[in-house]
């Protein structure tokens, strides 16, 4: 068996099987923030709380860059579309995690809509699995979110996924999980959000983090996450049309991860 | 005054809802901790009232009891209004009653309202407008096949493994009910056979039941039920347990008979019995009951060990105990009451006979169960109220000599603060068939307490419901081999965000003692053990989309021991309403499993137990197919990542999932 992979063995088993799938850090923005995303709406919510795209107003195109711990194969690179309808909002988006050894492809496609003070969406990925020296395999993996604002301060969002507990096999499942969490807006510059997820097999992680508009440009972000417990640093930039995040995961044994993510957007709102 | 107060009443009604609730079973799914056949009863009796709201201007102290969501102090207050503002404008006054929150109006709202025109008392309008008639049939079914049928030498179990269900009922509260039921178990036969004492349907019920006809308060021919003072001699019916109705569960209320139509093949009477109103203060009810139970009945001795309250007749042994003891129970109850009903003393009496002996146990902590075929318990019960005080309480021997008491004060300190203190001590040879009184054990026998609850509102949208419950036992019970002591508190809080948003925080701590698990000698060493339990809701109850999102995080003995998060959704529409949820636990230790509460089909109960690692869904889809009948559907499915196969013995499924679908059909005129 190639030493890179039993080195990937490892390391999965090291980040509690987020490894793959769409990433630990998920959304570019709430990975600043603890990774939090089911309270997370807008822009990048191809990521996260699918329900949360059903906020976004304009045509929006962007890609993603994630590196883990200076390790090559550990990279992983998605780009998205998010196009809103006449009802509703629908979203595209293509991931790729891995190298030659080993590598997961991902397609997904996704829909929000939100009435009143609610929002639901509904994401279908098609995942592909390449193993050096073994078949390709294939998964569909489901997910479904909800948004709800509480008040014009206070919302909640939930989501789930791969809740069709898709697999390799019956007892090789992949990561099955469920999100709530709930976002506070005590000031238009502030946003403090908190939430706990849990994946069937592994201990539930608790996350908090909070955003700050220094200026109407840019964004600051921090958090904490545990399980294992992390640090979380981002920061966001906006001129014009164009969108920059940063997000920097701290892993006290294992070293940063980094995502960075460049965004157009192609309409006004 | 009563203008500014219904005008107080209505700048609140932004916090209240009027139709929130169609459904009954949402007010007790988050008080109910374990599953119990006899809320279907209860949940049925809500729908009645939903269908048929108790009109706030003509009930009396009766008719607000059987509710069962009202303590007697807040009863009081309610007539105290009456009396002294006159009849009810808007059920929405009700929140200027002392003791009544917003919580609490919601959940009165569907079931009450007012009269603004009355009625000529014609036979039109008392009995054939009134009326509420519904046939429900139901079929279950899990899809994994189990253990039990599978064919080795010939299946264990003697039937199929569907569950057919057909109920009757017709009724006009306060006036009459009659109704019945059949029901096949999964696993029983549908057979007629006279030796194994099956015919067709594995179990029937029926009753026919009369109310207020002039000295007649009630007259039930079939099965009923029984609940008299605070339920040592005879408390056969519903009533809360210890959770977070916090006032409700310490202090029951004198339901006298009822009418019953449950599947829950055990825990009834079935005879005749009646209440008569003989003076304008007393009234007597007497009854006599004859059932043949279940029980193993061992040949040689003449005796048995016990019945077996299951009600499951699939296999040969199971069937071998269907019916094989004869019970008799007759009984009377005599209650005194003052002019304005405020003050109460009852005298309540029962006597068993049974066909064979119960059989005395050689085990240490079965010392002092019965033993024998004949039994009677006596008791006298009272109650009180003034100035917002209910005094209440119990005292019974049974025929052996064993003592039983019961005391309690409810106290409404104010419109924001109740409080109740319950004192009781049941001995350790006390023996009480039918008795369901406050206590820790599952029967009002070996232990004594103190519980202490209070409510408080010190808001609007703020409530904080807490109790506190010491209790000892003096003799050893099971898996407990020697006398001890424990506690049990718990602690909510709600708050309401709006009208139809609102979250909660619930911590509740219990500290008993068991055997250390695996000790094969013939006395253990009991240690303590403390189960701690916290959740996190948070509901938002709109009127075409209702979610809901909980956690529940349990600890044993300070250790984590599991946690469960789960998101409900339901969308409703005019036609049909679906309701999904998905859960996921991971909860390590049995002792702390997670009984959840989950939507099921109407009038059915489903708490099913969370342990393991895995995920649980469920859809439940209810549609109009006419317009006083519906059809509805469940599936539901535990998927478990850490095991192969699931349940045990007969019941054993080899696959790591279980799926099971119910259908349901109810028609009403």
């Amino acid at each position: 068996m190639n030493a890179k992979f039993l080195i990937f063995v490892c390391f999965s088993y090291a980040f509690s099987g987020y490894a793959g799938g769409g990433g630990e850090s998920g959304r570019a923005d709430g990975a600043g923030m603890g990774s939090v995303s089911a309270a997370l709406s807008g822009r990048y919510s191809m990521e996260g709380n699918i329900a949360g795209i059903a906020y976004e107003k304009a045509s929006l195109l962007y890609f993603t860059g994630e590196s883990r711990y200076n390790v090559s194969f550990f990279r992983s690179a998605s780009a998205s579309a998010v196009l809103p309808l006449s009802k509703g909002v629908s979203g595209f988006s293509i991931f790729r995690f891995g190298d030659r050894t080993y590598s997961e492809q991902m397609i997904s496609l996704g829909f929000g809509h939100k009435i009143a003070r609610y929002a639901g969406g509904v994401k279908v990925n098609l995942l592909q699995l390449n193993i050096a020296e073994q078949q390709t395999r294939y998964n569909i993996l489901l997910e479904m979110g909800g948004l709800a604002d509480i008040s014009n301060r206070l919302s909640f969002g939930a989501y789930v996924y791969n809740f069709n507990a898709a697999g390799w096999s019956k007892k090789d499942v992949r990561e099955v999980k469920i999100l709530a969490g709930i976002k506070w807006k005590p000031t238009e510059v502030l946003s403090i959000y908190t939430e706990i997820e849990k994946e069937a097999v592994y201990a539930p992680r608790v996350k908090i983090g909070g955003e700050f508009l220094l200026q109407e440009f840019l964004s600051v972000r921090a958090g904490v996450s545990s399980n294992p417990f992390k640090n979380h640093v981002g920061a966001g930039l906006r001129y014009k049309r164009l969108l920059l995040e940063y997000g920097m995961i701290i892993h006290h044994s294992l070293g940063a991860e980094q995502i960075v993510l460049i965004a157009f957007q192609l309409s006004s709102k | 005054m009563r203008y500014c107060l219904l005008f107080y009443g209505f700048l609140f009604s932004a916090v209240v809802s009027g139709q929130d609730l169609t459904d009954p079973s949402e007010i007790v799914q988050d008080h109910l901790n374990k599953p119990d056949d006899e809320e279907v009863l209860w949940q049925e009796t809500m729908y009645d009232y939903y269908r048929n709201p108790i009109d706030l201007n003509k009930a009396t102290r009766e008719d607000f009891q059987q509710m069962l969501i009202l303590s007697s102090v807040q009863i009081e207050n309610l007539l105290n209004y009456r009396l002294k503002y006159g009849p009810f404008v808007n059920p929405l006054e009700l929140q200027v009653i002392p003791g009544f929150d917003p919580s609490l109006v919601r959940k009165l709202l569907p079931y009450v309202n007012v009269s603004e025109i009355q009625s000529p008392r014609t036979f039109v309008n008392q009995y054939v407008k009134r009326n509420k008639s519904y046939f429900l049939l139901r079929f279950d079914r899990v899809l994994e096949q189990k253990k039990g049928y599978r064919y080795f030498t010939g299946p264990a179990y003697s039937g199929s493994p569907d569950r057919f269900i057909f109920r009757f009922r017709s009724s006009v509260p306060g006036e009459y009910s009659y109704g019945f039921l059949f029901e096949k178990d999964a696993g029983e036969a549908f057979r007629w056979d006279k030796s194994l004492k099956t015919y067709g349907f594995d179990y029937y019920s029926a009753h026919v039941a009369v109310f207020n006809k002039g000295k007649l308060k009630a007259a039930v021919a079939g099965d009923y039920n029984l609940q008299f003072g605070q339920g040592l001699v005879a408390g056969s019916s519903f009533s809360f347990g210890k959770g977070p109705m916090v006032i409700q569960a310490g202090n029951r209320v004198q339901r006298g008979i009822i009418p019953y139509n449950s599947l829950n093949e055990s825990g009834f009477f079935r005879g005749l019995a009646s209440t008569i109103t003989v003076a304008r203060m007393a009234e007597v009810s007497t009854f006599f009951s004859y059932r043949k139970k279940d029980a193993y009945v061992n040949d040689s001795t003449g005796s048995f060990t016990g019945f077996s309250g299951s009600g499951l007749h699939r296999t040969y042994s199971e069937i071998l105990k269907k019916k094989a003891v004869g019970e008799m129970a007759a009984g009377a109850n005599v209650s005194f009451f003052n002019r304005s009903r405020k003050a109460m003393a009852g005298f309540t009496s029962v006597s068993t006979f049974l066909d064979y002996s119960i059989q005395a146990f050689e085990d240490p902590y079965r010392r002092f169960n019965f033993s024998g075929d004949k039994n009677i318990v006596n008791g006298i019960n009272w109650s009180l109220y003034h100035s917002h005080i209910n005094f209440f309480g119990e005292a019974a021997m049974s025929g052996n000599g064993g003592k039983a008491f019961l005391t309690g004060v409810l106290k409404s300190l104010c419109k924001e603060v109740d409080i109740l203190m319950l004192y009781r001590t049941y001995q350790k040879d006390f023996h009480s068939f039918y008795g369901n009184a406050f206590a820790e054990n599952s029967t009002p026998a070996n232990e004594s307490g103190i519980y202490s609850a209070i409510s408080l509102r010190p808001h609007t949208k703020f409530e904080i419901n807490a109790f506190f419950d010491y209790f000892r036992f003096p003799w050893l019970r099971y898996n407990v081999d020697a006398p001890g002591v424990g506690r049990e508190y718990l602690v909510r809080g709600t708050y309401s965000f709006s009208k139809k948003t609102i979250c909660y925080f619930q911590y509740r701590e219990e500290v008993k003692d068991k055997n250390i698990a695996g000790n094969e000698s013939h006395f253990d060493l009991p240690v303590t053990l403390k189960k701690s339990y916290l959740i996190l809701n948070l509901t938002d109850a709109g009127e075409s989309l209702s979610w809901q999102s909980r956690m529940i995080l349990t600890g044993l003995n300070n250790q984590y021991s599991g946690v469960t998060i789960l998101a409900d959704l339901s969308l409703i529409r005019r036609t049909f309403t679906v309701t999904g949820r998905y859960a996921i636990f991971d909860v390590s230790e049995y002792e702390t499993r997670h009984y959840i509460h989950e939507r099921d089909l109407l009038y059915t109960f489903s708490i099913p137990a969370y342990y393991g690692k895995g995920i649980r869904s469920y859809v439940v889809f209810r549609a109009k197919l006419a317009r006083e009948a519906d059809i509805s559907f469940k599936v539901s499915r535990t998927r478990w990542f850490d095991r192969d196969t699931n349940g045990s013995g007969y019941e054993q499924i080899n696959s790591s999932h279980k799926t099971e679908f119910r259908m349901q059909v109810i028609s009403r005129f």
